[in-house]
């Protein structure tokens, strides 16, 4: 009998172990996070711009590391920041981690339309624009 | 010729001073979700949500990715979508309606205005006429700040609850809309 419970308690105690760390698992940080594609903006918006299907299937869920120029930028109510690559209207969206922008407060702020940047984050699909959220900007030195 | 100098200059002094700008826009707009549970309250919020607002006739549109909502834990997340929303089949939801009282309102000037709106909410395919009111204000730099909040029953647009999970997950969720428009400018 106290073998038995022995043995119940010794599977049940990482079972339960397990089952928190699952459940209250975060939503993965970029950071350190290798990407699964690294790519150019133009490239990528063509693809979705060309067969969306096709695109979503390879793209949506993955990590992206997208390098492309800055059309523009906006910050909502709430403080959130996107950025624009190549066009205000088609192209693509990155939703900036809402970490890391506070973060990076001064280097967000610092960035001017025009200028070539590298982005990294989870793809979702395409809506007007391919849209990128939780991302993070790439800057040279931290480049892999 | 005189008659015509004159009309020229009238002419340019409308252009001058009639604000060409009806239409206002922007792709970061914010949508979230929430709803009380027994266990735990659920709650996600989007960034890049689209819209664009005609202050002349009161059209709006509004335009989502689902996989684009963003939860706090990963698990969650990953149930929202896989199994309640089905984004790969579903990937997008839309709202297009209108503000009911738009002639009473004149958002050329800044203030806040408070409007009722209907549309048709599109989620899953499924679309339902809703109406809902909201709060719009016209800022000093050009730009206009949209703000509202509607209940919607899950039901409604077939999202189907496990039984073992019924009496955890609310049949009624909030939905919270705050955007921030710039003049669209193309």
């Amino acid at each position: 009998m106290r073998k038995i419970l022995i043995i119940i308690l010794l599977i049940g105690i990482p079972v339960i172990f397990v089952a928190i760390y699952l459940y209250t698992k975060p939503v993965k940080d970029l950071t350190h996070a290798s990407p699964d594609y690294v790519l150019e903006a133009s490239v990528l918006y063509e693809e979705f711009a060309q067969n969306e299907a096709a695109a979503n299937k390879k793209y949506v869920n993955k990590i992206l590391e997208v390098s492309g120029m800055l059309a523009g930028k906006q910050t909502n109510n709430n403080g959130s920041t996107s950025l624009f690559l190549l066009d205000d209207l088609m192209g693509i969206n990155c939703s900036l981690d809402s970490a890391y922008s506070t973060l990076e407060k001064e280097a967000v702020k610092s960035l001017k339309t025009g200028e070539k940047i590298i982005i990294k984050g989870k793809c979702n699909g395409m809506l007007t624009d391919v849209q990128l959220s939780s991302c993070i900007l790439v800057k040279p030195e931290t480049r892999k | 010729m005189k008659t015509i100098i004159s009309l020229i200059i009238i002419f340019t002094f409308f252009n001058l001073i009639l604000p060409a700008q009806e239409r206002y826009f922007t792709k970061s707009g914010t949508i979230s979700f929430y709803s009380h549970a027994p266990l735990e309250d659920i709650r996600a919020e989007n960034n890049q949500v689209t819209s664009i607002l005609d202050i002349k006739t009161g059209d709006m549109v509004f335009a989502v990715l689902i996989r684009s909502f963003t939860f706090k834990k990963a698990l969650m997340q990953e149930h929202f979508n896989e199994n309640y929303m089905e984004s790969d089949k579903f990937p997008k939801a839309k709202f297009k309606g209108n503000i009911v009282d738009i002639s009473e309102i004149d958002l050329d000037k800044p203030g806040t205005y408070q409007v009722k709106i209907q549309g048709m909410l599109t989620i899953r395919d499924k679309t339902k006429n809703i109406e809902l009111e909201g709060e719009l204000q016209k800022l000093e730099k050009d730009q206009i700040s949209g703000k509202a909040k509607f209940n919607i029953d899950i039901a409604d647009y077939g999202i189907v609850i496990p039984a073992v999970v019924k009496d955890k997950i609310a049949k009624s969720i909030e939905i919270s809309c705050n955007l921030l428009y710039d003049p669209y400018k193309k």
